[in-house]
């Protein structure tokens, strides 16, 4: 007991000095997205990580939101030093939000000191829709959007994917459509890795999407190139994405983002109702709000590797590295 | 000559009264993109397993993107068979011993032999484009008033021993569906089936021959049938096949009779957690072996004994992530 009093009290010390805010809980929970509406009873993931060099033992109670049915109510954990584990948890009845958040609570009892952990939860999923690319957003109306702020700027992302194409609108909020405004996104298989290493080869389909001239989509990785490649400012020119359709739209205020891409030329996916797959996605706005990271609405922690994301010519990058591209998602029916 | 004629007739007829002897199932899929020709294949190769018996129903699955394609599909299995009997839905997928199909397939089901098949169809139900968190009660109730409607004209209900009902209703709600067919039928009628894919666009139900949305369709079997029925939950890859070898394997040994069918209407969701398609079909065989005819479609919800625990496992339910495994025998 002592000795995990020692250890919280390093966390603690640690916690200061990174000016981190949370209380220091020596298990790190994040709680995955869904990947398929809540109402259909899917499955509720949690990773917990021990971030002490003693064995932790702890109790944890979710609450999710008022008139969900969750099994099982409470949960014991057991994890070594440094380990970490996924737990599980049946949402038996649920219903789903319009705007898309969900939020939820964990208590976790640690001996006898308590502490919580707050999240709010998406539905991060990618309904079957064919829409048509054509700078006409009100097809869109039935995929499941994702939204963050930045800066008071707003984006929001949605999906669609069917046999032929995975498609994706995106709405951005921004005072204007510049030149070196882009999307950065990557898609990669379900529990998928970022590899730390520059000898490794990649995971992921990794795409730029520029506002120039209606709209240009460049593919800069695929699975199996080299990562070496990452850290190179490449001409974009070099890599146009094939069979691509693109339609950027200014409306306003918004930058409207519609594109498809062939999903048969993404077959690693193994595209399914109810499959999940990797994806994050960056907005680049460097005369607005900076980098815009939709990997910071999902509690992700800091990208483990500079490898995550690949840089190109004309690419401004802030001095803290994005987050991680693998954001757990997935392909899921038509909603209605 | 007349004479020969005659005794050809009569062994011929001998011959079919011998094969049909009990019930018949029989089973075929095929793959092509072309669709006519994938639903033509599949009719073709059925008929030459069936051996002459005439089907009595067919339960027509496919998994084409849209609706011209699916149209041609059931075309092509009307060049073979009468329409009148093409019955069935689409689905994400499908498996059959000959393996798992999920792109640009159809496999169907035959029924035949000495076996009672009644067919009841209800479309215009008044649920399409309704939604369960905003128009609850209109649904609920449209659904309902389907399922009663639909149970309503099996004349013979009384004496079914499995009704297979096929709807575009999906989990959760197909529910309200199975319980406007149980205020006619009773809760003790062992009920299976499945909803049909609900993707945009592809949410029909196939009646004679033709594609419908907003409706369902009930195939009653009547006549010396032995009917187990399991319902397995699974929701990861591990689960999905150690419950389908399970729940195959608790259906064969609940069943003395010799076994003449296995039907399994499984769910996408399961589909969508394999990490391997053919896992959860090579976990059935393990269990009913790789003769006995094999039917299995992954679906939008299922109907069948619930497997979460706090429902009652001999009435049957709609429900989502299961595998409903029946073993019919004579």
């Amino acid at each position: 007991m002592n000795t995990l009093r020692t250890a919280r009290i390093v966390i603690l010390l640690m916690s200061s000095i990174t000016g981190a805010a949370e209380n220091a809980c020596p298990v790190r929970l994040r709680v995955h997205n869904f990947t398929v509406n809540p109402s259909t009873g899917p499955v509720s993931e949690m990773t917990a990580t021990n971030l002490t060099n003693v064995p932790v033992r702890a109790e944890l109670r979710a609450h999710y939101p008022a008139g969900w049915v969750v099994a099982p109510a409470t949960q014991k954990l057991s994890l070594a030093p440094g380990e970490s584990t996924v737990l599980s948890l049946a949402i038996e009845k649920a219903m789903d939000s319009i705007e898309n958040i969900y939020p939820m609570t964990l208590d976790i009892l640690v001996g006898e000191d308590h502490y919580t952990h707050t999240q709010h939860l998406v539905c991060a999923s990618t309904p079957y829709y064919r829409p048509a690319i054509d700078g006409d957003l009100s097809e869109w109306n039935d995929a499941i959007p994702v939204s963050m702020t930045t800066r008071d700027k707003t984006t929001v992302v949605r999906s669609y994917w069917n046999k032929k194409q995975f498609c994706l609108g995106v709405d951005v909020q921004e005072d204007a459509l510049t030149d070196h405004d882009a999307l950065q996104f990557a898609l990669a298989p379900g529990k998928s890795k970022t590899p730390t290493s520059h000898e490794a080869k990649s995971t992921r389909y990794e795409f730029v999407v520029t506002g120039r001239e209606g709209g240009t989509c460049y593919q800069l990785l695929s699975p199996g190139d080299l990562l070496t490649q990452v850290s190179d400012a490449r001409d974009l020119n070099a890599f146009p994405a094939k069979d691509a359709t693109v339609r950027v739209v200014r409306k306003g205020q918004i930058t409207h983002y519609e594109l498809a891409l062939n999903l048969r030329a993404m077959r690693a996916l193994r595209a399914t109702a109810g499959r999940e797959y990797c994806f994050s996605l960056l907005v680049h706005d460097p005369t607005g709000t900076g980098l815009r990271d939709l990997g910071s609405i999902m509690r992700l922690h800091p990208a483990e590797s500079d490898l995550a994301w690949s840089n190109w010519k004309g690419a401004r990058w802030p001095l803290k590295k994005p987050l991680d591209n693998k954001v757990e998602f997935g392909f899921c029916s038509s909603i209605h | 000559m007349t004479h020969k004629l005659v005794t050809i007739t009569l062994v011929s007829l001998l011959a079919n009264t011998l094969m049909a002897a009990g019930p018949v199932f029989e089973t075929s899929m095929a793959e092509n993109e072309n669709a006519f020709n994938a639903g033509q294949t599949a009719a073709r190769k059925l008929r030459d397993k069936l051996k002459g018996v005439t089907p009595k129903a067919l339960i027509v699955t496919e998994c084409f993107e849209d609706r011209a394609q699916k149209a041609d599909v059931l075309k092509g299995v009307a060049s073979v068979f009468p329409k009148k009997i093409i019955h069935g839905g689409s689905a994400y997928g499908m498996y059959t011993q000959a393996g798992v199909l999920d792109i640009d397939a159809v496999s169907i089901l035959a029924i035949g032999g000495e076996l009672g098949v009644d067919i009841a169809f209800v479309d215009h139900m008044g649920a399409a484009g309704l939604s369960l968190e905003t128009q609850k009660d209109q649904l609920v109730n449209a659904l309902r008033q389907g399922g009663k409607t639909l149970a309503q004209q099996l004349a013979e209900s009384r004496k079914g021993m499995l009704l297979i009902l096929i709807g575009d209703a999906h989990s959760p709600k197909n529910q309200f569906l199975l319980d406007g067919v149980q205020t006619v039928v009773g809760k003790t009628l062992p009920i299976t089936g499945g909803s049909v894919c609900k993707n945009a666009g592809q949410n029909f139900v196939f009646h004679q021959g033709e594609l419908t949305q907003d409706s369902a369709i009930a195939i009653l079997l009547t006549g010396s049938l032995e009917v187990s029925l399991v319902g397995r939950q699974a929701k990861s890859n591990d689960q999905v096949i150690s419950t389908a070898r399970e729940g195959a394997a608790t259906a064969m040994k609940s069943i003395k009779a010799k076994p003449a069918a296995f039907l399994a209407f499984d769910c996408g969701g399961r589909m969508g957690k394999l990490d391997r398609l053919e896992d959860e079909l090579e976990a059935i065989q393990a269990s009913v072996g790789k003769e006995i005819p094999l039917y299995g479609c992954y679906c939008a919800g299922e109907f069948g004994p619930s497997d979460t625990g706090n429902t009652d496992t001999s009435t049957s339910t709609g429900c989502g992530w299961h595998i409903m495994a029946s073993v019919l025998g004579h």
